[in-house]
């Protein structure tokens, strides 16, 4: 029994790289189940909206759903098109799919309970969702589809743009805590509903969110899919499980997205009642709910937005990313600026 | 294709390529198919590519009986399938001097206005789904699926009714049916003000639609473009009011117009037709249980019955535009030609490839929905 | 061999290995994306040499910014690839070992072992854990370097306004919306109802 508590206490010091990948699978198991009930989430909510029942067959209420799925996709048939270059259009979805978990890396559940607490952690993030695009581009130039080449520009195109507004809308969170350290960021949001950035940040909150949902492709900005016009886009030619993985990157990095959002506008693990009459009645309440609450909103979000929306064209989604998004930003940067320079009260003091 | 080939090598090199735009493709309406011709993502040549619904009405009805072509003529337009019988029947009652009665009159035009009440839920709804918001699409499928449950209890068929006949109709509404009818009517106008919210007054969609594939009142009556296509111009043209047939002079409704003549002004149109089918529903659901008489005239034996010769154009209001039939008698018992003036032959063909030059690829689909262009009777 | 050795030499492998299938590819977008693939390995140089504000803004820039507007022109070049016979390579090799041979000389002039190697330079003693290369960069580039910096921008700024210049064109051809004309719209531009009697019945000829 003793030498079984001692072995534990001192894994991590023993052998440190094995300690590192069992926190990695600790993260992405329970992430690539979050992303298959998303899609049952998704179905269900979608469903409800549509007056329909969405899936209800497999298993109790349909909960078994995904699984179904999954174990569909994987024993189907991966048909390559004929010409087209093996090695990328396999690596295509694994592009897809590797930057949505590696950004998790540097993603704070609570106060301490994070992977890697680097200082770039932002830059980190950035870096990686940029990489993203990659997948995109290199699976509807690979699967030789005219109609996969067209969803592959559009998309990298509105990634691209959409980048930027994103981008700036950080560069005003980074003002605002003076950090680019993801739990410095929370940390500095301390103290309240209120006190989250999403009050003296909003526009740049709105855009933030608004540009994920552009960055995932999601609609109403899902012209690279553009279903009734490009049927799927990049990934038309896809099956089984090269399609599979597209369809889990597409979902892990909504919930990449909203995670992040939460993190950087809602004050990620912190309670909303923090000094408020109600702190000490949610103190039993960890913070990893809060922040997984805080999830939630931005994942229904995402699902009502795709319920309630027509998809835009793609030059209103350029327009917006440009002419709107971009110079609000600048402006609010600005704004941000002068109000942590002047230690503006309750926010910035 | 190879990659390392991506233009085949005898083509010239240009910035323009094909698209083959179904006819199994999500932004089209059935099986039917658009070869476009595009610069970037511009469209510079559209050609309809029709035929792969052609069943060979015309020619069909030739070999039936007089009575039997009822069965026939309700499946050339699947969403829209009582404008057809009434208007077949119509033209063989003009070709044998009948009148059906007044009675029959009546529960025709509730057949008609309740058809096209579920076929402009379906149109609108299908539009929608072309700019991705399926959710009116579903909305629009269920509500339709409360009327046709109408249809079943008044015909016996939820789709294809085979009700009407010439000389009239084949039974009296059932006991009950109006106020049921009634109560789907309160219901759907209810539900109106959703639809309103979701998509009407949705600012997404509005700026999506507006000004694509726009046509003027010149070029819409230049092309023969007819319905709430045309209405959509400008120009207050409907067949029911205009040349009213059945019992439509005895009823109160507006004939709705927009003046854009693009995919929004459509749709708008439709949306008030919407309306104005309630309000015709009403006044038929009041006036109706007033109507005396049989719901059918005698008519001869139709296996031995010989139309007289002659020919006569027949047109109604169907909820695509102006719906006729052309049939010509030699005083056989079986049409000697029929010939079927289908508004979508217009609007899918002609009027969609002219419309599609110089749109978007992304708003072809839409042009071609909110033409509300029905594939099988283009093919018919 | 320590850890961070073997990275340094798999990472230096890895750039040398993508540089060379980068220029022996036949189809250019090959080649871009090894190109895409040394910005990688050249980023975990960066990161092993402590510079994670580059190492990251390599990849932020380069690899997601850059490089995808690269591969967006490649792609949709129109090259006939079976046409570019490897006689392409022969002809320029000359050309390229002389450029490459006079950049091999003058990085031996500056980098050799009379201006480079530890009796010049002490090895570098590796920062504390919580010292921050972004930090050092920021308050040197808008310290000592502002007007570089601010000049630099500007000339950024410039060129995009070029580049917008030579490139906007209007094409006639091609049916447009107009937003702001969209937005003005007033309802009575738009719906007519009509309400008149509807027309008396025809007479059957």
């Amino acid at each position: 029994m003793e030498a079984i508590t001692n072995f534990l206490v001192s894994f991590p010091t023993e052998f440190p790289v094995l300690w590192i990948l069992v926190r990695i699978v600790v993260i992405v198991l329970p992430l690539m189940l979050a992303v298959a009930y998303f899609t049952y989430a998704e179905r269900k909510i979608i469903g409800y909206m549509q007056v329909r029942l969405g899936p209800n067959r497999v298993g109790p209420k349909g909960w078994l759903q995904p699984i179904a799925d999954a174990v569909k996709l994987m024993f189907k048939e991966i048909i390559i098109p004929s010409g087209a270059n093996k090695f990328l259009f396999v690596l295509a979805p694994m592009l897809a799919l590797g930057p949505a978990l590696a950004a998790w890396a540097v993603l704070p559940f609570d106060d301490g309970m994070v992977l890697t607490d680097i200082n770039a952690g932002l830059l980190y993030i950035l870096a990686l969702t940029s990489v993203a695009v990659y997948g995109v581009i290199i699976a509807g130039w690979v699967s030789n589809s005219k109609y996969a080449f067209l969803g592959a520009i559009r998309s990298a195109a509105q990634i691209v743009s959409y980048e930027i507004a994103m981008g700036f809308a950080l560069v005003g969170v980074l003002v605002a805590a003076g950090s680019l350290n993801l739990s410095d960021i929370v940390r500095a949001q301390e103290g309240g509903l209120l006190h989250w950035f999403w009050l003296p940040l909003l526009p740049l909150f709105v855009i933030y969110f608004i540009s994920g949902v552009a960055e995932t492709n999601r609609a109403p900005f899902d012209v690279a899919e553009g279903e009734s016009e490009i049927v799927a886009g990049f990934h038309v030619e896809y099956s089984g499980m090269t399609f599979a993985v597209f369809f889990l990157a597409e979902y892990a990095n909504m919930i990449l997205i909203s995670a992040l959002t939460a993190l950087m506008f809602l004050g990620g693990w912190l309670s909303p009642f923090q000094g408020s009459f109600m702190e000490s009645w949610f103190t039993w309440v960890p913070g990893i709910i809060w922040f997984f609450l805080k999830i939630l909103i931005f994942g229904f979000l995402f699902l009502w937005f795709r319920a309630t929306f027509p998809r835009y064209r793609y030059d209103q989604i350029m327009r917006l990313g440009w002419k709107v998004f971009i110079p609000i930003t600048i402006v609010w940067i600005l704004v941000v600026a002068v109000a942590v320079v002047y230690k503006f009260p309750i926010w910035f003091d | 294709m190879r990659p390392e080939n991506y233009q085949a090598k005898s083509h010239p090199p240009s910035n323009e390529y094909e698209l083959n735009f179904g006819p199994n493709h999500p932004g089209i309406e059935g099986n039917y198919a658009l070869r476009v011709k595009l610069r970037g993502d511009r469209v510079i040549e559209a050609r309809a590519d029709a035929g792969y619904l052609h069943r060979g009405f015309e020619k069909l009805m030739e070999g039936r009986l007089w009575i039997q072509n009822i069965a026939l003529v309700p499946r050339i337009c699947v969403p829209d399938p009582t404008p057809m019988e009434v208007c077949y029947s119509l033209s063989v009652e003009t070709l044998c001097v009948l009148e059906a009665p007044e009675r029959a009159q009546w529960i025709r035009v509730m057949q008609l206005e309740m058809s096209r009440l579920a076929a402009h839920l379906f149109a609108f709804g299908g539009h929608a789904a072309t700019t991705g918001l399926y959710t009116n699409m579903f909305w629009g499928v269920a509500d339709r699926d409360l009327i046709l449950d109408r249809f079943e209890e008044l015909t016996g068929g939820r789709v294809y009714s085979i009700y009407n006949l010439p000389g009239g109709v084949r039974r009296d509404v059932p006991d009950g049916f109006l106020e049921r009818l009634a109560a789907l009517l309160d219901y759907l106008e209810a539900r109106l003000e959703d639809y309103d919210n979701l998509f009407f007054r949705n600012q997404v969609f509005i700026r999506r639609a507006r000004d694509v594939g726009a046509m003027t009142r010149e070029q819409a009556l230049e092309w023969g473009v007819t319905g709430p296509n045309l209405r959509a111009t400008g120009l207050a043209f409907d067949v029911r009011r205009d040349d009213p047939y059945l019992i439509y002079d005895q009823l109160e409704f507006d004939v709705i117009t927009q003046q854009a003549g693009d995919a929004l002004a459509r749709n708008l149109v439709r949306r008030g037709e919407l309306k104005q089918s309630i309000r015709i529903l009403r006044q038929i659901i009041e006036r109706l249980p007033a109507v005396p008489g049989p719901v059918r005239v005698p008519i001869p034996n139709p296996l031995a019955w010989n139309a007289p010769a002659g020919e006569t154009y027949t047109r109604v209001e169907s909820s695509k535009g102006e719906l006729a039939y052309y049939v010509v008698s030699t005083g056989g018992d079986k049409p000697y030609r029929v010939q079927v003036r289908g508004p979508s032959a217009m609007h899918a063909v002609r009027v969609l490839e002219k419309l599609s030059v110089g749109a978007r690829l992304e708003d072809v689909a839409q042009i071609m929905f909110s033409l509300d262009a029905c594939p099988p009777e283009v093919d018919r | 061999m320590t850890f961070e050795k073997f990275l340094f030499y798999f990472f230096a492998a890895m750039v040398i290995f993508a540089g060379l299938m980068l220029i022996t590819r036949r189809n250019p977008v090959y080649s871009a994306l090894f190109l895409v693939l040394a910005f990688f390995n050249a980023a975990g140089l960066w990161m092993l040499m402590e510079a994670e504000f580059l190492a990251i803004t390599l990849v932020l820039v380069y690899v997601g910014a850059v490089m995808v507007l690269f591969l967006f022109v490649v792609m949709m070049l129109d090259i006939n690839v079976a046409e570019m016979k490897p006689g392409c390579f022969i002809t320029y090799l000359p050309v390229g070992i002389l450029i490459a041979l006079t950049m091999v000389v003058e990085m031996v002039m500056v980098v050799g072992p009379n201006h480079f190697g530890l009796d010049i330079y002490a090895s570098p003693v590796p920062h504390a854990p919580g010292y921050s290369n972004t930090g050092e960069l920021g308050s040197m580039l808008y310290t000592i370097y502002m007007y570089p910096f601010e000049i630099a921008a500007v000339i950024l700024l410039v060129a995009i306004v070029a580049a917008i210049g030579l490139t906007l064109r209007r094409r006639p051809d091609t049916k447009s919306q107009n937003p702001s004309k969209q937005v003005l719209v007033k309802r009575d531009d738009r719906l007519r109802v009509v309400k008149m009697p509807s027309e008396s019945k025809m007479e059957l000829k």
